[in-house]
């Protein structure tokens, strides 16, 4: 109960600065139209591509502005900014809670928010254009599909944590997080899905786990992913999942005992 | 005259006081480098990527495409050098009343709210956008004459001014929404725009492309001179925009001011 209530304040706040979701929401629209007007034109050279047709890869692109707003998140940027640089991480390392659920009630309420515009969004995209973006699904896929998007907030978050930590000790995280920024965008498929990636590319976006927070979910919406497939991805995504999870221990317990603070 | 001599002096001492800044802060000018390198570096391989599966998009080859990448990180490396750094500060001066002090001051307000600044460590996005221009003009065998630079040169200018005016009307709506400090990473999407070919937005809706329009034209009225296929309209449509542009962002930021209510006591 009283993690729901940490949620509702947090929540209260997000209303109170909403048009700043709304802002991040058209970023992540522009960018999306972007890649698919330019991709419009490949599509009048190729009918298809490594399976994908214009209706399809638009229907990837309108799902994409969903699933980045609801599942990349930026924990990182609030630890840096707030906690650290402002100076409130004392305050909040002595609340008897953990850092990293504090964080996660904190970043929840946004990601809910621009989650649902963005598939308000998705869909409204879709009926303009005329474009199928569900394709018919079992309810055992659409549990799967759940599932799947579950462990990739999960995969999102502790990732972004572990980025975020490590300014307890750098205090500037900024190039480092720039730099993930565009591996994000090549690997994760926001340039294009990672299946028309060209040759050793595409081999490293499967190796890394960013395609396990946006591209997988997506393609798996698509009905792209068979029931064998979809399980094989929650498998990956769990071990990610884990591995994350034992970083961000570490890590946590290195910078707790590096870390110096200066009262205010 | 004497007006504009008095705003270059304070130009050439701001040239200094931001350079002296940055070499006090270095581990921040570092930082500003490295991402602007691999910013550089995201663009060019992003069009390769884009391009992979299709030697001709829009009516555009491959090293076309790859000529306009390169030529985006030129031109936005000297509006990150001139502008960004202070479109970045805009909305927080705004809402913690910071503007009070500006607007105290005998120099203009514009001025000061997007000049102070200056970005040095986009200096390295600047070389490597040069040195790739360079490379793609060489692969694809064009010789530049001086009435060509003396045009690349004045169209660059014109769209430095499409841009900048573009920036500061949107940013003027921060007087209004002082709460949106991320308009800022709004524009910095939008100006991805200007690294695609027009042709790609003409399917959209009329209204679209009449806004994206002049966005349009930041990067390929100086890629056309280069690639040596300039038309009358490239010349005269930035011509027109960007005079039209600046005298209604100007006017826009005048009357915005008349809503300013200040956020100090």
């Amino acid at each position: 109960m009283r993690y729901f209530r940490i949620f509702l304040l947090h929540f209260q706040n997000l209303l109170a600065h909403r048009g700043r979701s709304i802002v991040w929401l058209f970023i992540a629209l522009v960018e999306a139209l972007i890649y698919l007007a330019f991709i419009r034109g490949v599509f009048q050279e190729h009918s298809s591509l490594s399976h994908w047709t214009l209706p399809s890869v638009s229907a990837y692109y309108f799902l994409l502005v969903a699933t980045a707003a609801t599942l990349m998140t930026h924990i990182e940027v609030k630890i840096l900014h707030d906690d650290i640089e402002l100076g409130q991480i004392d305050g909040r390392l002595l609340k008897p809670f953990s850092y990293y659920w504090q964080n996660f009630y904190f970043e929840i309420p946004y990601r809910f928010f621009q989650g649902v515009l963005g598939i308000l969004l998705c869909v409204g995209l879709s009926m303009v254009f005329g474009v199928t973006i569900f394709s018919p699904l079992s309810m055992f896929q659409i549990g799967l599909c759940c599932l799947i998007f579950l462990l990739a907030y999960f995969i999102s978050f502790t990732f972004k944590m572990i980025v975020g930590i490590l300014s307890f000790i750098t205090t500037d995280i900024r190039g480092l997080n720039e730099l993930l920024t565009i591996l994000i965008i090549i690997f994760a498929g926001y340039i294009l899905p990672i299946n028309l990636l060209p040759g050793i590319l595409e081999s490293i976006a499967y190796a890394l786990p960013f395609a396990y927070i946006i591209y997988y979910p997506i393609v798996a919406l698509l009905g792209q992913l068979s029931v064998p497939m979809m399980l094989q991805v929650i498998g990956i995504q769990i071990a990610w999942l884990v591995g994350f999870a034992f970083v961000y221990k570490i890590v946590w317990r290195s910078v707790l005992r590096q870390f110096a603070s200066v009262g205010q | 005259m004497r007006n504009i001599k008095k705003y270059f002096k304070i130009y050439r001492m701001l040239i200094k006081l931001n350079f002296a800044t940055m070499l006090a802060y270095r581990a921040n000018f570092y930082s500003s480098f490295g991402a602007n390198l691999a910013w550089s570096l995201f663009i060019i391989t992003s069009m390769l990527l884009l391009t992979s599966k299709a030697p001709n998009v829009f009516g555009w080859t491959r090293d076309e495409l790859l000529l306009l990448a390169g030529m985006y990180n030129v031109f936005i490396s000297v509006f990150f050098i001139l502008f960004s750094h202070n479109f970045n500060e805009f909305s927080e001066n705004i809402h913690y009343g910071k503007l009070d002090a500006v607007l105290m001051k005998p120099i203009d307000s514009q001025f000061i709210m997007t000049c102070l600044l200056i970005g040095y460590g986009s200096a390295i996005r600047l070389i490597v956008g040069l040195l790739f221009v360079s490379y793609m003009l060489s692969q694809m065998h064009i010789t530049l004459s001086f009435l060509t630079i003396g045009g690349f040169i004045v169209l660059f200018i014109l769209s430095l001014i499409i841009l900048y005016s573009f920036w500061f009307f949107v940013m003027t709506l921060t007087l209004w929404f002082t709460n949106l400090e991320n308009l800022v990473n709004l524009l910095y999407e939008i100006n991805h725009i200007t690294r695609f070919p027009p042709e790609m937005y003409k399917g959209a809706s009329i209204f679209l492309f009449i806004t994206l329009f002049p966005l349009t034209l930041v990067i390929i009225s100086p890629a056309k001179v280069l690639l040596q296929k300039i038309l009358l309209g490239d010349i005269i449509w930035p011509i027109i925009c960007s005079m039209m542009l600046f005298v209604v962002s100007r006017q826009f930021w005048k009357f915005a001011l008349r809503y300013y209510t200040s956020a100090s006591s």
